[in-house]
Parts: C-alpha cells; structure tokens; sequence
C-alpha cells in the first residue's frame, strides 16, 4: 500500500524516487552518475523532497550523504524520522553545522571553519571517496552562494560532480536563487542532468506546492506542475486536490467514487446523489480527492461549487447507452476547458456495451481521448482508469 | 503577507469563536469545499465537513437566488442535539459553526459576521492572481 514498499525490490540501476507514478515516467527514477538541481526562484519547500530522495535511498540500503549546512546531524536524523524508522547507518552526514553553534560533533566527516570553501570542499569529497555513496545532497547552495564568489561556488559544484560521478553517485543539489544572474544559472545547468523545480502558490487562504521534473538533454523529458504533499511516514506524495468524477444520470459515478476509494461518503437520496460524492483514495504514491457531482441537469449549480481547482477529470458513460454521449460532452465543457479527462466505459459487462474503441469513435471528443472501460460495481476498471488520468495530469514531453 | 500570518489570523479567528461558551466547532472553508482552518472534535473528518459546508451554503445561496429572496444571509440547520450556523465570509470563503441546541444564536452569529469580515480581509490581501510566498522559514 506504502509507495514507498511497493517499489523496494526492483532492479536499483537508477536512483528511484519512490513515487510510483514519477518512478514510471522516469523509466525507473533517475540515472545512477547524474546531477541533479533541486531549485526555486523563491523560497519554496524543496528540503522535503530532497529527504524524501535520500530516505528513499536509505530505506532501499543505499549508503546515502547529506551535507548539512543548517541542522546539526543529530537533529536532522531525529526529524527524519517523520519518514518512518530507518537504519540509520545507512546514512552517514557531512557536518558542516556544529561548529557554526560551537557545539562539539560526534560525525566522522566535520567542517569546522564553514568560511573556507577549500575545508568544504576537501572533506566533502574525502566523504564521497570513501564512503562511495549511491546518494547525496548538497544541503545548500545557497548557503555557499551566501559567502563565496560565484568563480568559486561554480569550481566546488563541478569537482563534486565530477567526484559523485567516479562513484556512481546522484547528486542532489538544493539552490534558491537569490544571487546569481542568468549566465551564471546557465552554467549551473550546464553541469546538471535534470532540474527539479519547485512553486509553493496560495489561493483563497489554500497551499499547494508543486514540482516539475526537466531532463536537460536533448529530446529529455519534461513534466507538468506536479502537486504534492508530505504524509507522515510515507514521504512526498503526489496530491490531486480535485478530481471531478462527473457524466450523464445513471452512469455510475457513486459506485466509481465509492469502490475507487478507501473512504467515502455519499450524499444521495432515492438513490441518485442530490449534492456530491466524496472520496479519498492513496495508490502508487499518489493521493487525490474525488468529488462526485449528480448527473441530472437540475443539479447543475453544484457543478459551479465543485468546478474550481479540478486536476482532471473521470467522465462516466454508461457504455449500454450512446444516446447519454451527448449529454456527457456537455458535462465536460461545463466544467471548464482544456482540463486532462479519461472516459470510463463503465457498465462494459453488460449485453449491448460498446467496446472502448467504438465509444472513443461515436462520443466526440477528438482522436487524442483515452477511453478505458469499467464495471465500477465489481471494481473493475476504476484504478486504471485513475491511473492513466494521473499520467495524463503529470503529463511529460 | 506570508502564508504563516495568513494562517495565524484564522486560528486567531477560530479560537475567537471557541471562547464563546455556545460555540462547539468551527470551520472555515473556501467556498468550493476546501478546507482552509478547522476546530472539530476527533470524530468528525474536516474534509467531508468543509466539502458539505459548501454545498449547504453554495445551495441555501442558490436557492435564495431562485426564490428572488435578495442576497443570501445565513443558512441554519438544527437538529435534536445543536445547531449549524453558516455564512459566507467574503468570495472566497465561508465560515461554519456548530453551537448548542439552547444556545444564544442572536449572539453567535453577531460574532459570526464580525469573524467573517475579518477572514475576508485577511484572505483578501493576498487576492487576486495566485501569489507565491515564503514557506519554510530558513
């Protein structure tokens, strides 16, 4: 159930994230020898899924590295149990804080005069030599850019590179950017392999942060804004705030928001919903809300309540019933345009259902739509549909 | 204004409510069922709460509109053991309070409209286009 379980015992010639669906678009999760850039032009929360990155590591028994230059080691491995218990010798510190609080340490590895890039950069690469880790973080740029001459804060950044990856190393760095100018950025790119961006926003007193992926080589992939959240003891999430689970009367929506997810409520009367299905589901490291909306035309002002922050959409068609498509088309456009939609094909076992091909032809919506079919009674159907509306959300170029 | 301060006035505004003697829980939710501050009792998910919420309050305006009543005030809902008191706290959220069956209503919903101002002051002034801010501290 645990994204993070359900991926331990692949094959680790890649650095998985483990969030099943970003794991998926990765082919596996990043390259073993890469860069990576954990950025954002404002202060936004990327501290998190640089610890997600390195426990996931630590949990599948990677040797992983942190370079800590804000939290004392004995104080991050204590907040790093919010991802669960850990062994904890498979992560070994780089202390570059208790001597900034004169504090004595206990790590191996100590940096004990933080003004010094060169004692920065000697012990930090003394660590990848002999420790030969499969991951490590770089915790933080911006605390380098902070005190150093961007020369040399580019210097240090390229020679860890090119230690991590005599090791077969990924490395993480972590960089807010307060004070570089483009070229120097454009240099920082130049030696990094993907760039994970992160946005925190806030609208109507509610915070979403969000995360995009780019694979800087030619033709690399390039993800959407992703949503996510942190779950105690699980990690980063991928969190779909809303997804809308609409279609015309009768086509089975309830049953889709009950059986997809693990906990629900319907608000229903002479067995049609008169206000909204609700619903939480958690699967392949993603986690989304989904709303019912009634199917009847009358009910149509609750669409305007719901319609708002929609990641996607599940639109229900009975598949016995072509004379609904219409209708169904409708409900999508009320909604709003442009949003990522999967068709649920659902009530595909009974006699006269058309087959997903056909309804992709018949119902309108394009060459493009991805039609998957259901029988959302017997749970069939419903969490690939889910699913493929994930992929579609996540989205990757 | 940064998020903590954002979230600071509401807790404020909730906690406000609480001291009132009749007042069991509060919700503050954005008017698409969001949940944005909550003080509820353990048994009741703030999800689900924040989602009806809306649609009660959604539904009593859309109502209000069709019957050509004029502008939506408040909508309560009793039953044997309380009441549920529910208002719009500007365009973007609303505002929910559970208080008991005896309770002074007259004065509840005083406070209530007083809350409600200030929660659409507060959410006010980081309105408009989506704005992006300081989340972690250090």
């Amino acid at each position: 159930m645990s994204s993070v379980a359900s991926v331990v015992g692949e094959s680790r010639e890649k650095a998985n994230t483990g969030i099943q669906l970003l794991d998926e678009k990765l082919n596996g999760g990043f390259p073993r020898s890469s860069t990576l850039l954990l950025f954002s032009e404002i202060p936004a929360e990327k501290r998190i899924f640089a610890e997600h990155f390195v426990m996931t590591g630590v949990k599948n028994n990677e040797l992983c590295l942190y370079v800590d230059f804000f939290r004392a080691p004995q104080l991050a491995r204590r907040e790093l149990t919010k991802f669960g218990s850990y062994p904890e010798g498979n992560l070994v510190f780089v202390d570059a804080t208790s001597s900034q609080l004169l504090l004595p340490s206990s790590e191996k590895y100590v940096i004990k005069d933080v003004g010094s890039l060169e004692e920065i950069l000697s012990v930090t690469v003394q660590a990848i030599r002999e420790t030969k880790p499969q991951r490590v973080v770089i915790d933080s740029v911006e605390f380098l850019a902070d005190r150093f001459p961007a020369s040399k804060v580019l210097d240090f950044w390229k020679e860890l590179t090119t230690e991590a990856k005599a090791v077969g190393s990924t490395l993480c760095f972590l960089f807010i950017n307060w004070t570089y100018d483009s070229s120097g950025i454009r240099h920082m790119r130049e030696m990094t392999d993907f760039v994970v961006e992160f946005q925190s926003t806030i609208s109507g007193g509610v915070m979403r942060s969000m995360m995009r992926i780019e694979e800087l080589r030619d033709g690399g992939l390039k993800t959407n804004w992703v949503p996510y959240t942190f779950k105690d003891l699980v990690g980063v999430t991928v969190y779909f705030p809303r997804v809308l689970v609409t279609g015309p009367f009768n086509a089975g929506k309830s049953t889709v928001v009950k059986n997809l997810c693990n906990t629900s409520v319907s608000i229903d009367r002479m067995g049609t919903t008169v206000a909204f299905d609700y619903g939480n589901v958690t699967m392949m490291g993603l986690e989304a809300e989904v709303f019912g909306t009634p199917g009847q035309e009358r009910f149509e002002f609750i669409f305007k309540i719901f319609a708002r922050e929609v990641s996607g959409i599940l639109l229900v068609v009975d598949a016995t019933h072509p004379e609904d498509f219409e209708r169904a088309r409708k409900m999508l456009e009320l909604v709003g345009p442009g949003l990522p939609f999967v068709v649920m094909a659902n009530k595909s076992d009974l006699p006269g259902a058309l087959s997903p091909e056909k309804i992709k032809e018949s119902i309108g919506l394009g060459d493009g739509i991805q039609v998957v079919a259901s029988v959302a009674t017997k749970g069939v159907g419903l969490k690939e549909a889910m699913k493929v509306l994930a992929h579609q959300i996540i989205g990757v170029k | 204004m940064i998020i903590g301060s954002v979230f600071e006035t509401l807790n404020q505004v909730i906690a406000q409510l609480r001291r009132l003697p009749d007042v069991l829980a509060v919700v503050i939710a954005r008017r698409d069922g969001v949940v944005i501050a909550y003080n509820l009792s353990k048994r009741s998910d703030p999800r689900k709460v924040a989602a009806m919420a809306a649609a009660i309050v959604g539904t009593s305006e859309a109502a209000v509109g069709e019957l050509g009543q004029g502008n939506f005030k408040e909508v309560m809902v009793e039953s044997e053991v309380g009441r549920v008191l529910g208002l719009g706290a500007g365009e973007e959220a609303i505002l929910i309070a559970l208080v008991r069956r005896d309770a002074n209503v007259g004065l509840v919903l005083l406070n209530m409209e007083k809350c409600a101002a200030q929660i659409e002051e507060v959410l006010h002034t980081q309105d408009g286009e989506e704005m992006l801010l300081t989340v972690s501290g250090r």
